[in-house]
């Protein structure tokens, strides 16, 4: 009503001879005061969560990007993820005490900052270089490429928009075998023993969630590698729960980081709680290993000798056949 | 709060407030979307705001529900099944039917308050002599039982106690004596199996999703 009446005035008066009342000035600034959104909330109204989803926003308090994650849960236990006491919730405050970061558990809905962020399209740096020299991107998906996020390098266009992700990894702790050789000396000459030994069970068992430019996933041990005795295992096993996207704005500069006038959008990859297990005991028993007559392990020269090379396929072969026996999976299934 | 700066006195300069002024909206006049909201400024101006309501129900089996009157506390849990068999509490099947297929009163657990902040409602199986299967036809086979939470010993989430498999099923939070807030570990009815020890492999009560 006060627009109102200040536009109809306004209009009633020629324009040379318009001027603002200090209080029509100050009664407009009151009514835009009033009226600006400041936060708009989604209400779940008690709706259904899956465990593991995602909901990010802008914490205008804290001002950066953060998520809150429904909870989920890896063999019943509490999932957690490290946050800054201060930024801690109070239940976990209560629960842990001391410490400068602490382990909140999900379930008690912790607020969990994005910051570490990778660049994608446009601005982003490059991933990889061809033989010929030519750089490589992480592509946009289709749906941001849709909605004028650039693919590749940042192409000057009035409508382009800069896309930035993470990952958010579930991590779940477990014992991990490592691959030994031992040479030495017997009664008829050297020999090479290898064996597979195993870690500790870890001390904690609850799965931990991390917020990650990139998660890339362990590729499995080559063979080279088996042979070498390098098969130093991860003590853990890993997910990925989701990647949050943010995308700018239209005619964002380069190179910004996400503010509030940037959107948020999530793919989940984890939908349902877990289980989790490892395929074995993770217990080698005494004397559970190859011994071999020839150094192996020394053996590189050995294997330019055509003469040896079919006793060292046999060998290899029978490292090969041990290990699958004795290499430790871990695996998760939903329930 | 509107900043001093902005309030107009009589006599002041029209052009410098209207810069200020400028500079204000360009700082506040922005639309936060908070969770579950989604703000995209569209090419042609203008905000298109979404917000997800997540209205959608899932009618999870073995969810776990307490009613509380004053320091009573009563555990329900939805129907849900284990290799097709329904758990009872108290000798009651928790659909609240019986064997001859008559509805009864939907059975309800009395539980106390953990000694921590968490306790849970656990799936219990009670194996035979040979600790491999439960006996589909003893009705105090599968039962649900409300608990401490119990991290040792648990391979694949089972837990073997006294003769007995149990599986968590729903989480429930608790502070001063009361509910805060309950979390469903299991959305789907279950599969059991007893796989024995070969080769290295423990041998392990399995649970999942049916």
């Amino acid at each position: 009503m006060i627009i109102d009446a200040a536009i109809q005035r306004a209009e009633s008066i020629p324009q040379e001879e318009f001027r603002i009342s200090a209080a029509e000035w100050n009664d407009a600034i009151e009514v835009y005061n009033s009226c600006r959104p400041v936060v708009i909330r989604g209400w779940s109204g008690g709706g259904w969560a899956h465990p593991w989803e995602v909901t990010p926003f802008w914490s205008g308090e804290r001002e950066r990007w953060e998520c809150t994650i429904h909870p989920g849960y890896v063999n019943g236990l509490d999932t957690e993820v490290i946050v800054r006491r201060e930024q801690a919730p109070e239940e976990t405050i209560e629960r842990i005490g001391e410490g400068e970061t602490v382990a909140a558990y999900l379930a008690e809905l912790p607020r969990i900052p994005l910051s570490a962020l990778r660049r994608i399209g446009g601005d982003a740096a490059p991933i990889g270089v061809s033989g010929d020299g030519a750089l490589s991107y992480e592509s946009a998906p289709s749906f941001f490429r849709a909605l004028g996020a650039a693919d590749g390098l940042m192409v000057d266009d009035d409508n382009r928009r800069l896309l930035r992700a993470c990952d958010i990894v579930l991590t779940v702790p477990r014992a991990a075998a490592r691959a030994e050789w031992a040479t030495g000396a017997g009664i008829d000459g050297t020999f090479a023993q290898f064996s597979v030994l195993y870690s500790p069970e870890p001390e904690r068992r609850n799965g931990r969630i991390s917020i990650v430019p990139r998660y890339d996933p362990a590729p499995p041990p080559d063979d080279a590698a088996m042979l070498r005795g390098d098969i130093d295992d991860r003590p853990f096993d890993q997910l990925l729960v989701a990647t949050v996207y943010l995308l700018s704005p239209a005619q964002a500069e380069s190179g910004s980081m996400p503010d509030a006038s940037w959107s948020a959008h999530v793919r989940h990859g984890l939908f349902w709680n877990l289980s989790h297990a490892v395929n074995r005991q993770p217990f080698a028993p005494a004397g559970d290993n190859l011994t071999f007559p020839a150094p192996l392990a020394g053996g590189v020269g050995q294997a330019l000798i055509n003469s040896l090379l079919a006793v060292i396929n046999d060998n290899a072969a029978a490292i090969r056949a041990y290990l699958s026996r004795r290499a430790l999976t871990g695996r998760f299934w939903s329930v | 709060m509107i900043p001093p700066e902005l309030v107009a006195k009589k006599g002041d300069w029209v052009k410098s407030k209207w810069i200020e002024l400028l500079k204000w909206i360009d700082k506040t006049n922005r639309v936060i979307a908070g969770a579950g909201v989604r703000v995209q400024n569209m090419p042609s101006g203008g905000l298109y705001i979404s917000a997800d309501p997540s209205s959608s129900v899932w009618a999870s089996p073995f969810e776990a529900s307490i009613v509380s009157v004053g320091k009573t506390h009563r555990l329900r849990v939805s129907p849900g099944a284990v290799n097709g068999v329904i758990p009872t509490i108290e000798g009651v099947r928790i659909n609240g039917i019986d064997d001859k297929g008559a509805t009864v009163r939907v059975p309800q657990l009395e539980v106390l308050p953990p000694s921590g902040n968490r306790s849970n409602v656990y799936l219990r199986l009670a194996m035979g002599p040979d600790f491999m299967a439960f006996d589909p036809d003893d009705p105090r086979a599968a039962t649900i039982v409300h608990g401490e939470p119990i991290k040792e010993d648990s391979e694949g989430g089972a837990i073997i106690r006294d003769g007995a498999v149990l599986y968590a099923l729903s989480a429930i939070y608790w502070r001063d004596g009361k509910v805060v807030r309950t979390f469903q570990i299991v959305h789907h009815n279950l599969n059991h199996r007893y796989v024995q020890a070969m080769d290295g492999r423990p041998s392990r009560h399995l649970f999942w999703a049916a």
